[in-house]
């Protein structure tokens, strides 16, 4: 009998994109804890179980910054340092929070409160915008194993799943055989609108080529035509007037429609309008057939961020703790507002990696005020840190919970041991709560 | 009318959250009570001598006039909530600058942050520069916005300004907006609001309008393709039954929200 070399692990979810597939078979190495072998995962989500192993680019100690390089300290002398920045500034941010699991999320939000501070998740520069139209006009939608069994048509709008969640169409979209739909892409009809045309696009029925942000009035007159009215343009966003009636008719005339939509409706120049008019949309839809419309988040906790700050303060994102309550306002309290406007005295980064992804000046203001971050591996956040006190992966190092893009709280697995001085986000906050707390006198 | 000074002393590192600057909260107090007053500076509560020396004294809240000197471009909130008086702004002022105002009038020398006039509902609101995004608009998640009053802008406008208006004939209420210019998304949700623009505009003026009338004296890019071309007028009655005389082309619409509309953009011929 040949000896058992490695542990496997089954049905394990990938703690990468919103799409959370929690059919992953992991073989670990148990004396030297790696991951060695990763299957059914997508490329990225293979990447980041293998990323957890021991490298050099992985945090294993506390660092400080001290006269332009790192040196290593306790974890006591970190968490007290880190604690006495937040708790004398006037102004803290908490950022980030996307890449971790609820527990953790929860003890953030304690946290700012503690702090007076402000506290943002990776949303304000993501689906964001979806979130303020939400609060506007409402949104129908729907899980999707609901998608998955009844769909009949399938609209990608301005995002690429194809790149970015790699396994959404087997699973969930396109070549996956349902319920209702048992032969799977043959029975579906899927319309891809985009500027680009991406590899999303090319495995499309029909492909729209829109203009770029003029998706806001292909929308508009699309919601014209469904209600009857001849519009006045012979082309709309670069969509001629036949074609637009064409589509009308393709959504009516489905069983069970449904629109993905990624950042090229959210962040393009119409932002939360761009949704504010695709849940009308998708609304007015519902007058003649099913319809139902779902984001395509990034982070794979990104929709748990948004649910675990709502029920813990009644705002998704971009919420304000400075007067002991918490209040909402996006572009007041968003993290790259504060940033531009030079608001904050001191930062605290959990999960995500901001100097990569926000705008130069915000980034060099947020330079200027030390920055402590709760980070696994090396980022360009994390090497312009004050204080970085390492983490474990959530999903891979310690268990939690995340939840899906559509809102389906899904329980994180643990398959090896974090390595060297590591611990889960969860109990560096909670460290970090305490000492506040001692320094505060409460 | 008793007489209010404001100066402010240097400026706030953080924005300073001063809600208390209204003629309610001023009226029938002495300057002494008046720096006594808080104000929110970051996670501190400060008190308004802090920041402002105060000279002047006050009456009922009618007779009360509050003039403000300096830049006070990080201050915010000024006006909150004001039933009556008067406040005048010399220079520049941050955001919230008369939110839910019900009363009196604020002028503002200068330019304004974003949110000026916010939901107002009554009162006068008049900016003497430039003003930010969302000028009379709702707050995140209100389905009404500026229920009655006016806002007048000499310069521009920014973004969804005036966003969810709400008229009521029933009440008399006509909420109004006069600008210079203005940006995208003018009289978003717009339920009977009424904008008059004395220059251009930009792009999706009048988005999901319900009812109500914008009329545009300068140029308009191009409209939503849910606006229709209705012909040319001459005369424009608002809904407060005053009467603008020109010539303008008529367009109804949104038609993404309702086939049969009484929305209506007048852009000038």
């Amino acid at each position: 009998m040949v000896e058992k070399k490695y542990k496997t692990f089954y049905d394990v979810i990938c703690p990468f994109c919103g799409t959370l597939c929690d059919d992953l078979e992991i073989d670990v190495d148990e004396k030297a804890q790696e991951v060695v072998e990763v299957r059914n995962g997508c490329q990225i989500g293979t990447r980041k179980f293998f990323s957890s192993n021991p490298s050099g680019h992985r945090y294993m100690t506390p660092l400080i910054r001290e006269n332009g390089s790192y040196k290593e300290i306790s974890w006591d002398e970190a968490i007290d340092k880190a604690a006495d920045i937040l708790a004398k500034a006037k102004r803290p941010l908490l950022y980030g929070f996307a890449s971790t699991e609820c527990e953790a999320q929860s003890k953030g939000v304690e946290l700012a409160e503690i702090l007076g501070g402000i506290l943002d998740n990776t949303a304000s520069v993501c689906h964001g915008p979806t979130l303020l139209a939400e609060q506007d006009v409402g949104v129908p939608t729907s899980t999707l194993g609901e998608y998955k069994n009844r769909a009949d048509l399938v609209i990608f709008w301005g995002c690429n799943p194809v790149h970015a969640h790699p396994r959404h169409l087997g699973r969930y979209s396109d070549f996956v055989r349902g319920y209702f739909r048992q032969d799977g892409r043959n029975d579906r009809y899927i319309i891809v609108v985009d500027p680009r045309n991406t590899n999303t696009a090319q495995i499309a029925d029909l492909y729209i080529k829109v203009n770029p942000n003029e998706d806001y009035e292909l929308m508009n007159a699309i919601r014209a035509t469904l209600r009857g009215v001849e519009i006045d343009q012979k082309e709309v966003a670069g969509v001629k007037k036949e074609d637009l009636i064409k589509v009308t008719n393709i959504m009516k005339e489905s069983n069970y429609g449904v629109i993905f939509f990624g950042m090229g409706l959210t962040q393009s120049i119409s932002h939360h309008r761009n949704i504010d008019t695709a849940v009308c949309l998708t609304r007015e839809l519902n007058d003649h057939t099913k319809f139902s419309i779902t984001p395509m988040r990034g982070h794979y906790n990104i929709t748990g961020s948004n649910t675990v700050f709502t029920w813990n303060t009644g705002y998704a994102y971009s919420i304000d703790f400075s007067r002991g309550y918490p209040r909402y306002n996006p572009g007041e309290f968003s993290a790259v507002d504060v940033l531009l406007r030079d608001e904050i005295d001191a930062s605290l980064i959990v999960a995500s990696d901001p100097a990569s992804n926000f705008p130069a000046a915000a980034v060099r203001n947020m330079f200027k005020h030390p920055i402590i971050s709760i980070e696994p591996h090396h980022t360009p956040t994390s090497v312009n840190a004050d204080i970085i006190l390492p983490a474990a992966f959530a999903g891979i190092e310690t268990e939690g919970t995340a939840y899906r893009m559509d809102h389906v709280p899904l329980r994180l697995r643990k398959v090896k041991n974090p390595p060297g001085e590591t611990l889960p986000d969860r109990e560096i906050l909670e460290k970090l709560i305490e000492k506040v707390k001692e320094k505060k006198g409460e | 009318m008793a007489e209010i000074k404001l100066k402010l002393k240097e400026q706030p590192r953080f924005p300073l959250e001063a809600e208390v600057i209204t003629p309610d909260n001023f009226a029938t107090k002495t300057a002494a009570q008046i720096k006594k007053l808080e104000l929110f500076h970051g996670n501190e509560i400060v008190k308004l001598g802090d920041f402002f020396e105060v000279s002047g004294k006050s009456n009922d809240v009618k007779d009360t006039k509050i003039v403000i000197e300096g830049d006070l471009s990080n201050v915010k909130r000024i006006g909150e909530k004001m039933t009556g008086g008067e406040i005048i702004i010399d220079g520049d002022i941050g955001m919230h600058v008369g939110n839910q105002m019900k009363g009196g009038k604020i002028t503002v020398n200068g330019n304004a942050g974003d949110w000026a006039g916010a939901m107002l509902k009554g009162g006068e609101l008049e900016i003497n520069g430039d003003a930010g995004n969302y000028i009379g608009a709702a707050y995140r998640g209100f389905w009404i916005g500026m229920e009655n009053g006016v806002i007048k802008v000499k310069g521009k406008v920014g973004r969804e300004s005036m966003l969810w208006a709400r008229s009521s004939k029933g009440a008399n209420k006509f909420p109004l907006l006069k600008c210079g210019s203005a940006e995208s998304f003018l009289g978003m949700h717009n339920h009977g609001g009424t904008i008059i623009v004395e220059g251009d505009v930009n792009l999706y003026t009048g988005a999901d309008q319900a009812w109500g009338q914008i009329i545009i004296k300068g140029k308009a890019p191009r409209l939503l393709p849910s606006y229709k071309k209705m012909g040319e007028i001459s005369e424009i009655e608002l809904a407060n039954g005053e009467k603008i005389t020109g010539k303008f082309i008529e367009y109804s619409g949104d038609h993404s929200v309702k086939k049969e509309t009484n929305g209506r953009i007048y852009i000038a011929n």
